[in-house]
């Protein structure tokens, strides 16, 4: 009986895999809207299966994710703020490389947030009901200090103006009602990083990576740790706020680290995630969410199994990673890139129709002259977060 | 009317292409701006009585008015309103502005705001609170 449990449970985590594979290879999709699928039309009846699935998907994204900016410029929140230019001209050996570091980081990035398992139901609560009253102005003094690192006061200004527009459409949006709640952010992060990134003409460079050194990668586990503790107490952080802050202040600009900490970061803050929902009742991400539309409030044993499945995604993701990466890269030189990217926009535009409708398109319209607006002014997409950061010092401060 | 337009062409003319386009991108989100603001601001709340809310309408804006049964606080400042007209319904205040309110047990509120649903029960979000 138990093994049978188990033996479904995996058949789930690699079904998840599997689409999260397939979600990293269409341009401007994520694995936000594949899980949006799967929880919406309950394709798998059984509510753990359906979060371990979910899990497995958001896990193997996480990784997978990558290939989608490293071949075609088009990252998610959590790629395309800081992957600014794709890596065309990609040799099959440059692909590996880069994957492998996008896996070496992926792991790094679960075992450094493992440890927290056992101390997150006393830590979180305390630190977070501490920082509650400052998280307003904690978040505020960080978009001030995004705006504030640009290089110019040209680009100061436009991005003062990107923050302020993309603020704009999410305090107007904010419980306005004309979109379903669960699906309101489907149509924003379509336009912002989706539609727009497919639309803008990227500057393309051919980048090569070289080893990174183990004092390095020990250096960068750490950064990628603090920052994803740091972004794990703070509401409305995400991951790509986070990796933004943390090169910035990590002092991280060669094109193998920041693939290493974007990686690291990413899967750290999603299983960081899981601790807090089962700690403190908090949504800190998709994943989370999605735990808690499915399940309700999360106990500690319950903890343990999706800890369990983060685990074993990764493990299957890395190994597929790796093994992947040749064929890969011998396929990819033989695919038509606009096909595909055409196929991702029709994919978008059915997802966005479907769930929110006319109004939906019409948000997605605007978050997408808006992402424009943003790469065509040259200054980095972390602004567009506004969208989300915005509302949350509004109700916080005031 | 025709004079700003003209006055509009000349200005963009004057301008070189690649921020022509930029300008012309400006101004589409703005005009996407300004229709979703007309779109938020014409949606009108349902007036209706506690016990005809139901699942089906999540996410719809309502108003109801009532009388406030019971006020509870939480662990993490946040208050949780019992609001009655006879059947009830819980109002969670999480927003700073509606915790300033001066309200006790039996005061008359009219509340608009969104239908949510938070582990299988009802909620008014409410946007806006009026106390009489």
């Amino acid at each position: 009986m138990w093994s049978d449990s188990i033996l479904d449970i995996l058949f789930f985590i690699i079904i998840g895999v599997a689409l999260g594979f397939a979600a990293g290879f269409i341009p401007g999709f994520s694995s936000e809207n594949l899980s949006l699928l799967l929880v919406t039309y309950g394709i798998v009846s059984t509510n753990y299966y359906l979060v371990v699935t979910v899990i497995a998907v958001e896990i193997s994204y996480s990784f997978f994710g990558f290939l989608s900016p490293m071949i075609f410029g088009i990252g998610n929140e959590a790629t395309s703020l800081t992957i600014d230019n794709a890596y065309s001209d990609l040799t099959e050996d440059a692909l590996k490389r880069g994957m492998e570091t996008v896996a070496s980081g992926g792991l790094v990035g679960i075992l450094i947030s493992l440890p927290l398992l056992f101390f997150a139901e006393d830590v979180y609560p305390l630190v977070y009901n501490s920082l509650k009253p400052l998280v307003g102005w904690i978040l505020l003094s960080l978009c001030v200090y995004m705006v504030w690192i640009e290089r110019d006061w040209k680009r100061k200004f436009f991005a003062a103006t990107i923050f302020c527009l993309s603020g704009l459409v999410g305090l107007l949006i904010k419980n306005s009602g004309i979109i379903p709640s669960d699906y309101l952010l489907l149509p924003i992060f379509i336009g912002l990083y989706g539609f727009s990134s497919l639309i803008s003409e990227k500057h393309r460079e051919f980048y090569s990576l070289q080893d990174i050194a183990w004092i390095k990668k020990a250096r960068i586990a750490a950064i990628a740790f603090i920052a994803s503790m740091f972004a794990s107490f703070v509401t409305g952080m995400k991951r790509g706020q986070t990796s933004s802050l943390a090169l910035r202040i990590g002092g991280i600009s060669k094109r193998e680290e920041v693939l290493f900490i974007l990686s690291a970061i990413s899967l750290a803050f999603t299983t960081l995630s899981i601790f807090v929902l089962s700690s403190t009742g908090k949504v800190r991400s998709t994943l989370a969410y999605d735990i808690q539309e499915i399940m309700g409030d999360i106990y500690f044993s319950q903890t343990v199994l999706f800890v369990g499945s983060v685990i074993v995604s990764a493990c299957i993701s890395v190994c597929a990673l790796i093994l992947l990466a040749k064929p890969l890269g011998r396929a990819l030189s033989r695919i038509n890139g606009k096909y595909l990217k055409v196929f991702g926009f029709f994919i978008c535009v059915l997802l966005i129709v479907n769930f929110t409708g006319v109004y939906g398109i019409v948000l997605a319209f605007t978050t997408t002259c808006i992402g424009i607006l943003s790469s065509r002014l040259r200054v980095r997409s972390t602004h567009l977060m506004g969208v989300l950061l915005l509302p949350s010092i509004v109700a916080m401060i005031l | 009317m025709s004079f700003i337009s003209i006055k509009f062409l000349m200005i963009l003319d004057s301008i070189e292409k690649s921020k022509q386009i930029t300008l012309l991108i400006f101004i589409l989100a703005v005009i996407g701006l300004t229709a979703i603001y007309f779109a938020v601001i014409n949606i009108k709340p349902m007036e209706l009585k506690i016990a005809s809310i139901e699942d089906s309408m999540v996410d719809r804006l309502v108003k109801i008015n009532g009388t406030i049964d019971y006020i509870r606080k939480s662990k993490t400042n946040n208050f949780y309103w019992t609001v009655s007209d006879g059947s009830n319904i819980t109002v969670p205040i999480l927003d700073n502005k509606f915790k300033k309110l001066s309200v006790k047990k039996g005061d008359s509120v009219g509340i608009i705001g969104l239908v949510t649903l938070y582990n299988g029960e009802l909620e008014v979000m409410p946007k806006e609170i009026y106390v009489e």
